[in-house]
């Protein structure tokens, strides 16, 4: 398992963030769970189906497009926030980074 | 090979069969069921962690699965949208599609329309899925952009 400096993996983490922004206006919020290993945010928007449990997508890296270190990415609707537990290994949302609030950086 | 790739590799090839199906004008079901095991194990592929863990057992990825997309700009670039109005419209559109595939998904319940398994209608009548025109439940132009968009997605996957 490859480890990603800090500052490599919140900066993958802004780009997707704002790559999900730009393709899904209606999100509210958007978690930054930290990891050496790989890049996991939450994000939190009406458009999702709601699911009752909160599934992570993988994805690997692709250096050439700015995300040189894996990643995962999990959508709640906003009623389920606080009702679906997180992905293990994940830790609280009280120790997640907000990089997006309100559809603001 | 790692389960997240072989997901992938299995996915191209259920859209291969899916393909050489729709060729032959057969009964629709027989399509539509290569194409649900495609884009269901195209789901699991992005469900399956990056640690090589196995995923979690779940039919309804589709949905889900486009809509993550939109957090990866890689997917994106390498379909060749630059556009993120176009990209957000189009992956909108084709929800519908993915809602109506899931839907149509085989489940215990005897009484559920599906394209593998027969099922009764709740009185003696039973129905076949190989007499049933599932191509004719959605729009033919809208399946074809799903298709399209499922073949990109596949193809940028298995590239760099």
């Amino acid at each position: 398992m490859m480890i990603y400096s800090p500052e490599e993996i919140e900066a993958q983490a802004k780009l997707m963030a704002e790559e999900a922004h730009l393709n899904d206006p209606d999100i509210r919020t958007i978690y930054f769970f930290k990891a050496d290993e790989e890049v996991r945010l939450l994000e939190v928007t009406p458009s999702v189906p709601k699911s009752g449990e909160m599934d992570v997508f993988y994805f690997r890296p692709a250096p050439k497009y700015g995300m040189p270190a894996p990643s995962g990415v999990a959508m709640v609707r906003p009623e389920e926030l606080h009702s679906l537990s997180l992905p293990k290994g994940w830790g609280t949302l009280e120790q997640a980074k907000t990089i997006l609030s309100n559809g603001r950086a | 090979m790692s389960w997240k790739e072989a997901f992938l590799r299995q996915a191209l090839s259920d859209f291969k069969v899916h393909e050489e199906l729709a060729r032959l004008q057969l009964p629709s079901c027989h399509e539509l069921l290569y194409l649900q095991m495609a884009v269901e194990k195209l789901g699991k592929y992005y469900l399956t962690p990056n640690d090589g863990s196995k995923p979690v057992p779940t039919h309804k990825s589709i949905v889900n699965g486009l809509k993550h997309s939109t957090s990866n700009p890689a997917t994106r670039q390498k379909m060749g949208f630059s556009n993120h109005t176009i990209y957000r419209e189009k992956i909108q559109r084709i929800c519908s599609v993915a809602q109506w595939l899931e839907d149509l998904y085989p489940t215990s319940d005897d009484n559920a329309p599906n394209a593998k398994y027969p099922w009764s209608d709740g009185t003696c009548d039973v129905t076949a899925p190989c007499d049933v025109e599932f191509h004719t439940q959605v729009s033919l132009p809208l399946l074809k952009e799903f298709k399209a968009f499922i073949k990109g997605m596949l193809r940028a996957e298995s590239t760099d």
